[in-house]
This record gives structure tokens, sequence and C-alpha cells, in this order.
């Protein structure tokens, strides 16, 4: 048997096709989620650090340390497996998502944090001189400027949160990674993981490149 | 250290005969993908060493052939790809001989009929197939019974399946409630449930399935192997493998005991 016929079969690809797109749906819907919530999550972590009260403060640094040191793959299986034992028992689609966002959130805390610690601190002192209060500070004057700058590093980490949607088979999940290895194990060739590969890059590649264009613009501007 | 006087270079020179010599002897090896964890096909016991059913029979087909067994430990979802390309040798995981694999692989004659089983929560009220209404079914990702549940998906109103990575993880959903019941090997099942009464196989599902070893597609191995396990069974081997696994004496006329056709397409 050949290389092709075993990781390349025509047939085999057409005849799994349908069930990759069925999964690539779920890992699509499962990626937005996580990356929105994470987000969210992030940027109020990053806030509490940076200017909440000392306990938040102090708290928020203690979370954004242990989930950026907790395996991804750990949490989600404490999330699934053992709460239950807890009482709390989550659907598939809810662990995946809080295991990916919590992660994330601890990811795109520090990435705003450095981005908001990168506004020129003259910013800062304008806008107190203007007299803005400190939600007008934060939302109309440091936090736009931040997030362009870290619209490259939070990219990247959105790519990742999005890769790491893989890990939800291991919790039943009918994502597009579980669907590839389901298909290959009833027709016993491994072509349904390669066409699952092509469906990631294809789907990731157009952001990977969006990450390098922004990073050159914003290199161009700050020179 | 590394000077190279004469007399180093002639101890190099026997050093580098006997790694030849050596790696001609580890030419024999053949490597065995074993979805370990797999009861009591092929796990790990207290002591760390790989046994079981189908470690038995690989190890005297090894035996028989002049050839040593490495065992390397692969799930069922990466033997495919591991016997195809090339990273071992043949794989056991109680694997099912089906037309549509038959198309991608080669199996040695099979050694094992097998049912499919229905296991629940030892408080369910389930008590066959016929109950599974509305519920919510755990199955082993592309295993035998993920297609018979999901062939049979509409004929029970089953409502959802949830597909696992092996019977463990599945053991423990049904636990944690989020499955209603568990459809998956009847042997490994039995086997698992026999000291743990959180749990109760309530019925046996005929599928017809039949247990072989799996090779890479038209591999010279596949042959010399089923040959082995005609002798096997001629010799009562594999009919004492099933007395010693699973207690009792495999049926006069299965598989286990009688010699079968290699698969073919």
């Amino acid at each position: 048997m050949s290389f092709f016929d075993a990781f390349l079969n025509w047939d085999v690809f057409v005849q799994t096709f349908p069930l990759l797109i069925s999964g690539l749906t779920i890992t699509i819907g499962l990626g937005l989620c996580a990356i929105v919530l994470g987000l969210a999550g992030g940027m109020l972590l990053a806030l509490l650090r940076l200017y909440g009260p000392a306990p938040a403060r102090q708290i928020a640094i203690a979370y954004i340390d242990i989930f950026r040191a907790i395996p991804l793959l750990v949490l989600l299986v404490v999330i699934y497996y053992a709460l239950p034992f807890a009482g709390l028992r989550l659907e598939p689609f809810t662990s995946a998502v809080m295991a990916l966002s919590l992660v994330s959130a601890a990811y795109s805390a520090e990435i705003f944090r450095a981005g908001i610690e990168g506004v020129p601190k003259g910013q800062f002192e304008a806008a107190r001189a203007l007299g803005l209060n400190a939600y007008r500070r934060m939302g109309d004057i440091i936090l736009p400027q931040a997030i362009k700058l870290v619209i490259p590093p939070i990219t990247s980490n959105s790519i990742n949160v999005f890769k790491d949607t893989a890990l939800a088979s291991v919790v039943a999940m009918p994502d597009l990674l579980k669907q590839a290895t389901q298909a290959q194990a009833l027709a016993a060739n491994p072509t349904p993981l390669i066409s699952a590969a092509v469906i990631y890059i294809a789907l990731l590649l157009p952001l990977v490149r969006m990450v390098s264009i922004f990073e050159r613009r914003l290199a161009a501007k700050s020179r | 250290m590394f000077g190279s006087t004469k007399k180093t270079r002639i101890v190099l020179g026997a050093l580098f005969g006997l790694a030849l010599a050596t790696a001609s002897a580890e030419a024999q090896e053949l490597k065995l993908g074993a979805n370990i964890g797999n009861v009591p096909w092929e796990f790990q016991n207290a002591k760390g060493e790989f046994v079981g059913f189908e470690i038995d029979l690989v190890n005297e087909i090894g035996k028989r052939l002049g050839a040593k067994i490495k065992v390397v430990n692969i799930p069922f979802n990466g033997q495919f790809a591991a016997v195809q390309s090339g990273q071992i040798d043949m794989a056991v995981s109680s694997m099912t001989i089906t037309p549509k694999r038959l198309q991608s692989v080669s199996f040695a004659q099979p050694y094992y009929d097998s049912d499919q089983s229905l296991s629940v929560a030892a408080a369910s009220k389930i008590t066959s197939v016929a109950g599974l209404a509305g519920k919510s079914i755990g199955v082993d990702t592309g295993s035998t019974g993920d297609v018979w549940t999901t062939q049979n998906k509409d004929k029970y109103k089953i409502a959802d399946i949830r597909r696992y990575e092996g019977l463990a993880p599945a053991m423990m959903d049904l636990a944690a409630g989020r499955i209603d019941g568990y459809i998956s090997d009847f042997p490994a099942v039995q086997y698992y449930v026999r000291d743990k009464p959180a749990f109760k196989v309530v019925q046996r599902i005929p599928a017809g399935g039949q247990y072989s070893i799996m090779f890479a597609r038209n591999s010279p191995l596949a042959a010399k192997a089923d040959a082995v396990i005609t002798k096997l069974k001629s010799e009562g081997f594999i009919a004492a493998l099933h007395k010693k696994w699973f207690g009792v004496a495999a049926p006069a006329n299965s598989t286990t005991v009688k010699p079968a056709m290699m698969p073919k397409l």
C-alpha cells in the first residue's frame, strides 16, 4: 500500500468529508466562544491587576499566575471529570469553553497589561489634565491606544486558543479532531486526520498572515 | 583518550563488529502496537508488565516465528496510522475485522467472536436497548459499538451518542450521570465491571464482531502469523488463553477453537 493510498486516499476523503464539516462547525463555535470570553476576562483581570484595590489586585495576580502554570488538558479533565464529584456536572461544550477561556483570560490579561503600560505616560497626564473621570480616561484615551498596540499578540493568542479546541475531543466533544479520529477508525485509514490538518491550516493561515501584517504596520508607525 | 594507536583501533573495530552483530539480532524484533488499558486483552499489571489475552497470543506467535516481540503502547485510534506508516509491525486492540477496514489494512484470521453489550449505572431502571428512547449513550470513538449504535440510533430513538477515547472515561461519565448507558465490546466491559458494583451489564447485543491482529495492507507477516494461529488453535493454545483470561471455556464452534479463513476483501 503506497503513501497515497494510506494518507491521501481520495475515496476515503470524499466519504468522510461531511463528518469533518459537522465537526468543523463545532470547532468554530467552541473557538469563538472561548476567544470572546477569554478576551473579556483578560481585560477585566488586567484592569483589576493595575488599578484594583489591594486584595483584588492580589487575587488577579494569583489567578494569572496559576492559570498560566496549569496545563490546559489537565484543567479540562479536572473540570469535566472531577467537578461532578463536587456536585457540578457541566456539559462537554460548557466544560471546554470554560477551560479554554479561563486559561486564555490569564494570558490575555498579561498582554493587555503590557499594552496599557506601553501607552506613553504623557497620555495619562493629558487625560487627567482635561478633567476626565477615571472611566473616560481609560475608555476614551488609554484603552483605544493600548488595544491598538496589542492587536498582534492578542491575535496570536486567539489563534492558540482556536488550536487548543482540539483538546476538547477528550471530553466527548464531536469537534473537528474527534470526527477525524472517528472517521479514520471506521475506515482504518489516516486520511481524515490529514484532511483535518488541512482544514485547520486553511482556517488559521490567513489569521497568522494577518498578525505579521499588523506587526509590520505597527513597526512602520512607531518609526 | 580517543588517540588512534593501533591497539585502540583494534578494540574499536571489535566493538563495531559487536554492535553490528547485536543490530542484526535486533532485526528479528517485531513491534506490536497494543492499546494498553484495554482489559483483559492488553493492560499493565501491578508490576508494570504488559499482560493480557492478546499479549500472550502475540508473544507465542513471535516465539514460533523466532522473533522477539516489543510492545509499544498505542491507543486504538493511533494504531491505523501506525501500522500503515510502518512504525509498528502489527497491532492489537480487540480489533474487529470489517470490510471497510480491509480496504486499508490486513488482518490474520479471527480468534474471538464478540458481542456488544449495554451497561448502565447500578441504580438505573434501563434493562435493555428497548429502554433507550430519549437517552444519551456513550460509545468508543469509531469502534464496533459506535457503528452499531449509530445504525440503530433511530430504531431505539436514542437522543444523543457521546464518543469517548476508551472504556475508562466513558465509565466515569456513566458514574457522573452524563450518559445513561454505554455500548461497547461485551468481554471488555464484563471484565471491567466484575469488581465495580456501581455498574451492571444489562444486555448482551449480538453484533457479529470478530477480533484479530491488524497488519499493514498485504504485509507478508500477516500470512505468517495467520499460519501460526491455525497451528495454535489445533494445539488448543488459544482455547487455553480464553480459559485463563475469562475463567470459562470458549464455545466449541467459536473461532477461538476452530481455525478460520484469513479475511479477504
